[in-house]
């Protein structure tokens, strides 16, 4: 893995208001560094920031403050016109396969939508050619084409939400809890999918979930987040082998353990209040 | 037999759609013993909540359920709940039989304080004398289930609550007739991981605590794992194996479990890829001639296609839908 | 257990119209009276402005179905001639209505801000008069013809449409794919043609069909009070306020323009319901 950063966060603060002229900081002044090559968890509970922080970094939101830096360019100050190359190189794999994708557009379109915006394919006939190729590149039939989402299950839903990400040849994929809402033998089609992805592609990715054992499979670093700050980063192996934070030890210590298959993490007595 | 408090007997349900029956639960036999938790595990579409759900009569109008549901009081007397009319049946809610939902939000109304929604079954039931009595006992209960300052939060509104403290108060709503059995459809679904570990080992406690028997839904294996004695694996309608919960995780036999179990990234093992159960879970209403699960299996021979397997003894309380469970045990 | 999600292809919608009766029989009931409007001068021996004094005000029979009028006119003829000028302004007044408050709903929906604030306070204005009132200024203004009816109609109707429409909008916009669509770099027109309007369609549809009925009782009414169709043109509202001075000699004179008014309005009524169950737009914005 090449130790070149391709997206940082530096001191980042986003605060929504609450009505009765409070506000809810939903992101508290976090810096983060992102490599090339590797694929980066947020994990937090509900509710911890790490969605917005994602929007924030992706400049799907504007920031209070703080600056956010992709491939050494300060994207934080760029604004529309200025940003669209930026978008380009970043894409985004959603949480609800039923709601990410248009129920009124067939598969073909829907996947071959970015390549349109973007003026990619010379002709119709090169669309379909690129559109094909993404299909097999997440495991899917070209006889779907023509179909529609509604047509599909959960799992396929998410290949085709995968195929559209990939179709701009992005640097960055950010998933967000893209496999939480998919049943367990789905999920784990998926994991094996991206992770396939990542390395045939040599995607980055930012990998944002709340299910630890998942971020687990498929990390190589970890930020564990916090009502809107990172508590703890570190390599997956180092955070779930010896974490140090108690925030950290608390949540390792709450997951359900699955007798007799060799879960064996020692959580220390990490215990808090809640 | 004597301490059985529930059994399903051959229990079907149907759903109509379109001019289409469309079997969701298909021929299925459930024992649940008094005092024990029993999990029932399976994907979306699998039938658990239709299972448990028809045990209240809880199923949408368009349903048609068969077979029985046999219902053994504590004075002896065994009553077949499907037989049951509507009113007979809701008296047995509440003091006979509590249920907790996956959302929280939702099953508890947003207009009334979340003290008097617990004291209404009470009252509705007529287990009180009065308001002041049921008040008493359910700031009691409240305190019980891990709210702090029962007395205050009796007159907090549901939005005014974090989405585990109204878990909290929907177990108090479903254990403070002290029923024989607790129903929990997905109840940690909805929760982050430490609220759900508080919310499991709070079921246990209730359980232990007030000698209930519970029905655990979920797709969750951890969750089962944690906290049932016992564990049916359901697809596609089907139980396709049983067993003590210990014995299912060190000795899973059907295929299906198997896949299921493998599926699960595990902390502690850092495999390349995961095991997978090729495929997808079929849509509804797609009947299979034989083994419902041949499709996806791995393991599958010539007459799964053709024959349903029967239920096989495998010893130890462990049973098994499979033809070729023996030929499977590692 | 999974929720059976309703399918909205053109074909399948297409199947569950065919299947519904409510549906079918008001539809069926539209086009015939479409057809005997649209085919009235091959259908008729009559012509609807021809005047024979001598066969004034006479019963039905004799060679004339509905009798005759005041100026021994057809009435069977004249109705499906007045049934053109109602359903022409059952039709285009609506179908500029609801563009109007698509796009006001939309615009106000998408760019929010000062527009949306702007857009909305307008339509509250024109919500907050009576719509008879409104309708009867400007005919007074502009002088009572086809063209005037029209304009007036279409004041009274786009408010109401573009508040529903900005919430179903708001609504799509909630979706992820919205933010996809965002998130690969889709402008913003791109965004309100490929990905809100198609998903506005089936509102839009039922909206129309719902606001046909109304648009058809206004005219009515305003024809009636003698503000909106003048003669020689005939309409339905017409034909029942002329007939007003005979009733007790010749009631089917009003009765028949009347009974024509209420199997319009109702049919569109029960199409408008029955689509609106087909196509299950959001049922909280209608």
């Amino acid at each position: 893995m090449s130790e070149q950063i391709l997206l940082s966060a530096d001191k980042v603060t986003k605060s929504f208001p609450l009505g009765n002229r409070k506000r809810h900081i939903a992101v508290n002044n976090v810096s983060l560094e992102m490599y090339r090559g590797e694929t980066l968890a947020l994990v937090g509970e509900s509710g911890c920031g790490k969605s917005t922080l994602a929007k924030l970094l992706m400049r799907l939101t504007d920031a209070d403050s703080g600056r956010v830096f992709f491939d050494g360019t300060d994207i934080s100050a760029l604004s529309g016109r200025a940003l669209r190359p930026y978008r380009r190189k970043m894409q985004m794999v959603f949480q609800d396969p039923a709601s990410s994708l248009n129920p009124r557009m067939n598969i073909r379109d829907i996947i071959a939508e970015p390549l349109e915006v973007w003026h990619i394919c010379k002709s119709r006939k090169e669309t379909d050619e690129r559109v094909k190729e993404l299909l097999d590149l997440v495991e899917l039939k070209e006889s779907y084409l023509s179909r529609f989402p509604h047509q599909f299950s959960g799992g396929q839903k998410q290949r085709i939400g995968i195929a559209r990400a990939l179709a701009l040849n992005p640097d960055l994929l950010v998933c967000d809890e893209s496999v939480s809402a998919l049943d367990v033998s789905v999920q784990a089609q998926i994991l094996n999918l991206l992770k396939r992805l990542k390395k045939d592609l040599g995607l980055s990715c930012l990998f944002i979930s709340h299910d630890l054992s998942v971020v687990n499979f498929i990390a190589d670093r970890v930020c564990v987040m916090r009502a809107g700050e990172i508590c703890e980063t570190g390599d997956v192996s180092a955070i779930y082998s010896s974490p140090t934070h108690d925030y950290t030890k608390y949540l390792l210590s709450s997951i359900p353990r699955t007798r007799g298959m060799g879960n064996q993490v020692d959580p220390g007595d990490g215990v808090m209040g809640s | 037999m004597k301490d059985t408090l529930l059994e399903l007997k051959d229990l079907t349900v149907s759903v109509r759609q379109e001019k289409k029956e469309i079997p969701i639960v298909k021929g299925v036999d459930i024992v649940i013993p008094k005092g024990q938790i029993v999990g029932l595990v399976g994907e979306s579409g699998c039938g658990k909540s239709m299972t448990a759900r028809s045990i209240m009569g809880l199923l949408p109008p368009s349903a048609g359920v068969s077979g029985q549901i046999l219902w053994h009081d504590t004075d002896g007397t065994v009553t077949d709940l499907t037989g049951l009319r509507e009113n007979k049946l809701r008296k047995m809610c509440g003091p006979k039989i509590g249920m907790i939902f996956q959302e929280p939000m939702t099953s508890l109304n947003p207009m009334m304080r979340i003290g008097d929604q617990v004291a209404e079954v009470l009252l509705i039931h007529k287990l009180v004398k009065n308001r002041a009595e049921a008040a008493e006992k359910v700031i009691r209960l409240l305190g019980e289930v891990g709210i702090s300052d029962p007395g205050l939060r009796y007159r907090s509104y549901p939005h005014e609550l974090s989405g585990g403290m109204r878990q909290r108060v929907m177990i108090a709503m479903a254990v403070i007739c002290e029923p024989d059995l607790l129903i929990a459809d997905e109840p940690t679904t909805a929760l982050d991981v430490t609220v759900e570990a508080q919310i499991l080992k709070l079921i246990r406690r209730m359980c232990g605590s007030y000698h209930m028997s519970a029905i655990m839904i979920t797709h969750n294996m951890g969750v089962v794992s944690e906290i049932c004695d016992s564990v049916y694996v359901m697809y596609m309608g089907r139980i396709m194996e049983r067993a003590a919960v210990s014995q299912l995780f060190e000795r899973p036999l059907h295929p299906y479990t198997k896949g299921l179990l493998s599926s699960i990234p595990r902390i502690g093992a850092n495999p390349e890829y995961l095991e997978t159960i090729p495929g997808n879970i079929p849509e509804l209403g797609k009947e299979a001639v034989g083994c419902d699960f041949c499709i996806r299996c791995s393991e599958d021979e010539h007459r799964c296609f053709f024959e349903h397997p029967q239920e096989e003894d495998a010893g130890e309380g462990h049973f098994v839908s499979c033809f070729s469970w023996k030929r499977g045990e590692r | 257990m999974k929720k059976t999600q309703k399918q909205n292809t053109g074909s399948d919608i297409l199947r569950r119209i065919l299947h519904n009766k409510t549906a079918m029989i008001s539809g069926i009931i539209i086009l015939i009276i479409i057809a005997l409007a649209v085919l009235a001068p091959i259908l008729s021996d009559y012509d609807e402005t021809s005047q024979d004094l001598l066969k004034r005000l006479m019963p039905p029979g004799n060679g004339h179905i509905f009798g005759t009028d005041e100026l021994g006119r057809d009435v069977f003829t004249r109705i499906f001639y007045g049934t053109r000028v109602s359903l022409m302004i059952a039709l285009i007044p609506t179908a500029l209505a609801v563009i109007l408050g698509a796009v006001a709903g939309i615009c106000a929906a998408q760019f929010r801000g000062a527009a949306d604030f702007i857009i909305m306070r307008i339509a509250d204005v024109m919500l907050a008069i009576p719509g008879m009132l409104l309708a009867m200024v400007v005919l007074y203004t502009l002088g009572g013809s086809l063209a005037s009816v029209i304009i007036s109609l279409v004041l009274v109707e786009w408010g109401g449409i573009a508040v529903v429409v900005r919430t179903a909008t708001l609504e799509i916009r909630e979706c992820e794919f919205i933010e996809a669509a965002v998130s690969t770099g889709a402008g913003r027109l791109r965004v309100i043609i490929r990905h809100i309007l198609p998903n506005l369609v089936p509102t839009l549809i039922v909206l129309f069909t719902l606001n046909i009925p109304s648009s058809i009782l206004s005219e009515s009414a305003l024809s009636f009070l003698g503000i909106g169709i003048q003669p020689p043109q005939v309409s339905l509202g017409l034909m029942v306020g002329v007939s007003r001075q005979y009733l007790f000699q010749s009631p089917h004179l009003a009765l028949a323009p009347a009974c024509m008014i209420m199997i319009l309005v109702l049919s569109f009524n029960f199409l408008g319901d029955a689509l609106r169950d087909i196509l299950d737009p959001d049922r909280r914005t209608l």
